[in-house]
């Protein structure tokens, strides 16, 4: 699974909130997402997400995150919420 | 439908056909949306008394077509391309096969990829230091000035030579390009018309042929030779191919960034406090694009239905042309919580005017970039610029809705 490469994202003191997924059935490759967080919502060549599978988010990404997953004009992106204890 | 619906038949060349027997009467509502007098006096805004009470309607013009007006629905055909197909591109239909726009899936997506790679983001952006260039150029021929008719010596401009750039055409010739695009796009209506925009489709298709042609074979190095060497289902991209895609470019880059500059910056020149907020902070520019796209959302898309079915409440049938006017979902208050009020840090904001689904505006990119280079460059150099007093706007209608003029003052510089 990719790391989020965002240079501010310390996993180790950064606790990871939630995960995201693209369903690149629904991507057109609009790059709403990559607009607001090019660093973490990155692209392929053609300029469709490759985000795959639940990849996660830190407590410091989570609101552009949110901001970009409903930015999406397909609604391409699920957000699966962490169980807290 | 609300009262006074059909009175607004104002223009001979758009001739009222029959009604079909599945078209409810009472749903019936003539809109010419190339020519229509009371259309054209409020083209985006049109749609806004209509939305509310009516969901669909049939317009007998131009061959007969029904109109959605709501966002859901029109989202909902964007992404449901077998059943509304785009092998039509255009209310009346347009014959000139545009690839690969007039195409489905799954032949559309063989085509589409050869395209997405140079029309992606990360190629867009190093279009960015050109664009700039050629936006303070264009500024440099009129600042001294203290005034512009800002369509005519900047919104067609700017688009055209970043194009002509992008495919290696010789921009000496941009005035003979313009003048196809505006006949082709622009000129509906009567029997003299349309025989002007024939002869304008035979010369544009001419001249891209040996234009494409003469690129000959060489590296893929520019975006036709890039065509010419692409493979489509493992075979070679044939002549005829290549030139519909650059048929298809030439159609869809020049007019519509033209359009959403002329809306913008018409914006911008009425609402001093808005265009303060992009001034004092230029990193507002890309969100307050994305807000004026959706306010000014003036791309009016078609497709044709594929099979009798049901839709928003009534019959359509097989071979029944669609129009999807992005105008009026993005001004929808079920998907735009106060859609009439401009916020240039509207969260979040799916507007559709590069529509969705998998014929998302290819060039949506490139458009973005160079509006917002255009927006930067403008408001450093230009920060205070009114409409001049007096002037009246001029508005053309069709599938790209825009202004003809914009004659605006600023202090010289």
């Amino acid at each position: 699974m990719e790391r989020p490469t965002t240079a501010s994202a310390d996993a180790a003191t950064d606790p990871i909130v939630c995960t995201v997924s693209v369903n690149n059935e629904r991507c057109q490759g609009h790059a709403r997402c990559w607009q607001l967080l090019p660093d973490f919502f990155t692209l392929d060549d053609e300029g469709y997400s490759n985000i795959g599978e639940n990849k996660p988010v830190t407590a410091e990404q989570e609101a552009k995150v949110r901001q970009a997953v409903n930015a999406c004009p397909e609604l391409a992106f699920t957000i699966h919420e962490r169980e807290t204890d | 439908m609300g009262e006074g619906m059909t009175e607004s038949l104002t223009t001979q060349d758009a001739a009222v056909g029959e009604i079909p027997d599945h078209v409810p009467p009472e749903l019936v509502h003539p809109l010419d949306q190339w020519n229509g007098a009371d259309f054209l006096a409020n083209p985006i805004g049109y749609w806004d008394d209509i939305r509310p009470s009516t969901r669909v309607f049939w317009s007998p013009l131009h061959g007969g077509f029904w109109c959605l007006t709501r966002y859901a629905d029109i989202h909902e055909v964007f992404q449901r391309t077998d059943d509304f197909s785009s092998r039509l591109t255009n209310i009346p239909g347009r014959k000139v096969r545009l690839l690969p726009i007039s195409l489905d899936p799954p032949e559309h997506r063989s085509y589409r990829r050869v395209l997405n790679r140079p029309f992606a983001p990360p190629r867009i952006e190093q279009l960015g230091v050109k664009i700039e260039h050629r936006a303070n150029e264009l500024i440099d021929s009129f600042i001294g000035r203290g005034e512009c008719d800002f369509m005519a010596e900047f919104a067609v401009k700017l688009p055209t030579q970043i194009f002509c750039e992008l495919l290696g055409l010789p921009p000496e010739e941009m005035d003979q390009f313009l003048e196809w695009n505006n006949t082709i796009l622009h000129v509906h209506g009567d029997a003299e018309g349309q025989a002007r925009q024939t002869q304008a489709n035979e010369e544009l298709s001419a001249y891209l042929s040996q234009f494409i042609a003469g690129r000959g074979e060489g590296p893929a190095d520019d975006l036709v030779r890039t065509l010419l060497a692409a493979d489509v289902d493992g075979r070679p991209m044939a002549h005829e191919e290549a030139l519909g895609m650059v048929y298809l470019l030439f159609m869809a880059g020049l007019d519509t960034v033209t359009a959403a500059l002329g809306w913008g910056w018409q914006f911008l020149a009425e609402h001093p406090e808005h265009r303060q907020q992009i001034v004092d902070d230029p990193e507002l520019i890309p969100s307050a694009i994305e807000e004026l796209l959706r306010y000014y959302s003036f791309l009016e898309d078609s497709r044709t239905i594929t099979r009798d079915l049901e839709f928003a409440g009534v019959t359509m049938k097989e071979g029944d042309r669609i129009m999807l006017p992005t105008s009026s979902a993005d001004r929808d208050e079920e998907q735009f919580p106060d859609p009439h009020t401009v916020d240039f840090r509207r969260d979040p904001n799916r507007h559709l005017i590069f529509a969705a689904g998998p014929h998302r505006c290819l060039g949506s990119h490139l458009a973005r970039a160079e509006v917002r280079i255009a927006m930067e460059t403008w408001h450093r150099r230009i920060p205070d610029y009114r409409i001049q007093e007096g002037a009246q706007v001029h508005y053309h209608g069709g599938a790209v809705i825009g202004l003809d003029n914009l004659p605006i003052g600023f202090p010289a510089g």
